[in-house]
């Protein structure tokens, strides 16, 4: 069984394009400055199209998370932490921690990595940042 | 906000059924849908002819493409006002809240709102565990494999780090349906249980453990409403909706504003105003209660204490029977049943059970307002109602 992978759209693509260059890829609105994910075709706060791609810095704390002890299908092998990260530049998204489950608290620095995930995919996880 | 028409005492349940829950094999959803429809209508007193109205939700188990349509066929009834809605477990009572709306404005006098499910042996556990997870975003967060309990976990987890909510807080939650369920000869799971059984099971998604989730069975319920009054024609007490409101914040978990607070703020509202009434008016609560977490922030967020309260105020039995304000009087999700969407319709009938009065060995002597509230996606749809013994 694999895991779950992304549908990639005209929206995604780019974001997962990014993904396995080593990029995390966000959207910026020049219209408002505003960045946002997930990647919409408008912004989400003014609804203009202006709309482009920049680079995070990958930097973003944690805001919550989880050890699933009963993973959700045989592909995922349990325990394993599932992460809300808030990125530095505004945005929040969902992800797993990299090393010890559960070896994290709220507040803690985070960075991205870039992980093979199955169908020549790779995923945005973090890593605690000790820097 | 633009008011409109009051609901305020306009509608009232008029009939009630609940079937069996638990495991049903031998039984479809839609069948159960069907047994459901024909029990309130049975309870109400009405033939079925006299239906003008039909609002279901389509079944996880087996999916009809168009739901409503189907059992209205199955049951021979031809209403003139006529849908099924999804809106994950706060379906149930968004729908009364339209349903209401619709006896108000002329589109049918009628109603029955009828919901079933199988989620038991309907599906495989792996079946119902994935149908269930696709709540997340499909690009976005289910390839990092989070669960259902996982999700209200990342909730859970930011309540305890926020004000410093406990484990054993939670599991009071658990303990407090159990007692409810005991009492209950139709509820799923009724041996008493403690905090230290709740934190002594296994963990599925930390913080949360076993007996902090709720159960997955087969089970279906209905209602009957109609306009006030014609209510009073109905063989039993009518039993009148005094507040409706909803709160919509986000879909996905990722993309909530807070993860503490929700828009039960917002549907508690709504509700509190259009009654005319605060929650220290409320005798008696129905909170949806996937998984303990949830009942807290509810309480919070509805105003029975204050924001981060939550853990403290469900010390000490108060949401248990005889407690100042017993919760989740049948077991709730917890401890009676949840055969998913349709879990929370046996809220609305236990609700509507004890302000009729013939509840037996749980009835609440004096309960005279009710409050049910109900969650949809990963505290995303939120709708409040509140229910009284008298109407205007």
């Amino acid at each position: 069984m694999e895991k779950l992978l992304p549908p990639l759209t005209h929206c995604s693509k780019p974001f997962y394009d990014g993904c396995n260059q080593n990029e995390l890829r966000l959207q910026f609105c020049s219209s408002c400055n505003t960045y946002q994910f997930y990647p919409r075709s408008v912004c989400h706060s003014c609804g203009e199209d202006s709309i482009s791609w920049v680079n995070a810095s990958g930097r973003a704390t944690l805001s919550s998370f989880t050890v699933v002890r009963r993973s959700l299908t045989d592909a995922y092998e349990a325990p394993y932490t599932v992460i809300l990260a808030l990125l530095e530049e505004g945005p929040t998204m969902m992800s797993q921690l990299i090393g010890e489950p559960g070896r994290c608290a709220i507040g803690d620095f985070l960075l991205v990595e870039f992980v093979e995930w199955g169908g020549e995919i790779k995923l945005p996880l973090f890593r605690k940042n000790f820097e | 906000m633009v008011a409109g028409v009051s609901l305020r005492g306009e509608v009232a349940i008029v009939g009630s059924f609940d079937t069996e829950v638990g495991k049903l094999p031998n039984v479809t959803p839609t069948e159960l849908c069907v047994e459901a429809a024909l029990g309130a209508i049975a309870d109400a007193g009405i033939s079925k002819d006299q239906v003008d109205g039909l609002i279901t939700c389509n079944s996880m188990a087996q999916p009809v493409m168009y739901h409503a349509e189907a059992i209205a066929e199955y049951l021979q009834i031809f209403p003139r006002y006529c849908f099924s809605a999804g809106a994950g477990g706060g379906t149930t009572f968004s729908v009364i809240h339209h349903a209401a709306s619709a006896i108000v404005t002329g589109m049918a006098e009628v109603v029955v709102v009828a919901m079933a499910d199988c989620m038991r042996t309907g599906l495989t556990r792996e079946q119902s565990f994935v149908v269930q997870a696709s709540t997340g975003h499909p690009q976005f967060e289910q390839p990092y494999g989070p669960t259902v309990p996982a999700y209200y976990a990342l909730i859970a987890q930011a309540h305890m780090a926020e004000f410093g909510t406990t484990q054993a807080q939670f599991a009071e939650v658990a303990v407090a349906a159990r007692r409810h369920a005991a009492l209950n000869p139709a509820a799923q799971m009724r041996d008493p249980i403690t905090v230290d059984d709740v934190l002594s099971s296994r963990l599925i998604a930390d913080p949360l453990h076993l007996l902090d989730c709720s159960l997955v069975s087969d089970g279906g319920a209905a209602i009957v409403l109609a306009s006030a009054e014609k209510a009073k024609d109905f063989q039993h007490a009518p039993v009148y909706l005094l507040g409706a409101g909803e709160g919509h914040s986000h879909e996905h978990i990722s993309q909530a504003k807070s993860l503490t607070t929700s828009a039960a703020k917002e549907s508690g509202d709504l509700a509190y105003e259009m009654a005319g009434l605060s929650a220290s008016d409320i005798d008696f609560a129905q909170l949806y209660d996937c998984f303990t977490p949830t009942v807290i922030i509810e309480l919070e967020d509805l105003g029975f204490c204050d924001k981060g309260e939550g853990g403290a105020f469900v010390e000490g039995n108060r949401l248990g029977p005889g407690g100042e304000l017993p919760v989740n009087t049948h077991g709730g999700l917890l401890s009676h049943s949840h055969s998913g969407n349709p879990g929370s319709l046996f809220a609305v009938t236990e609700t509507a059970q004890q302000l009729r009065g013939d509840l037996g060995d749980r009835q609440m002597s004096g309960a005279r307002v009710g409050l049910v509230h109900g969650q949809g996606g990963i505290m995303s749809s939120h709708t409040t109602l509140i229910f009284g013994s008298e109407g205007n």
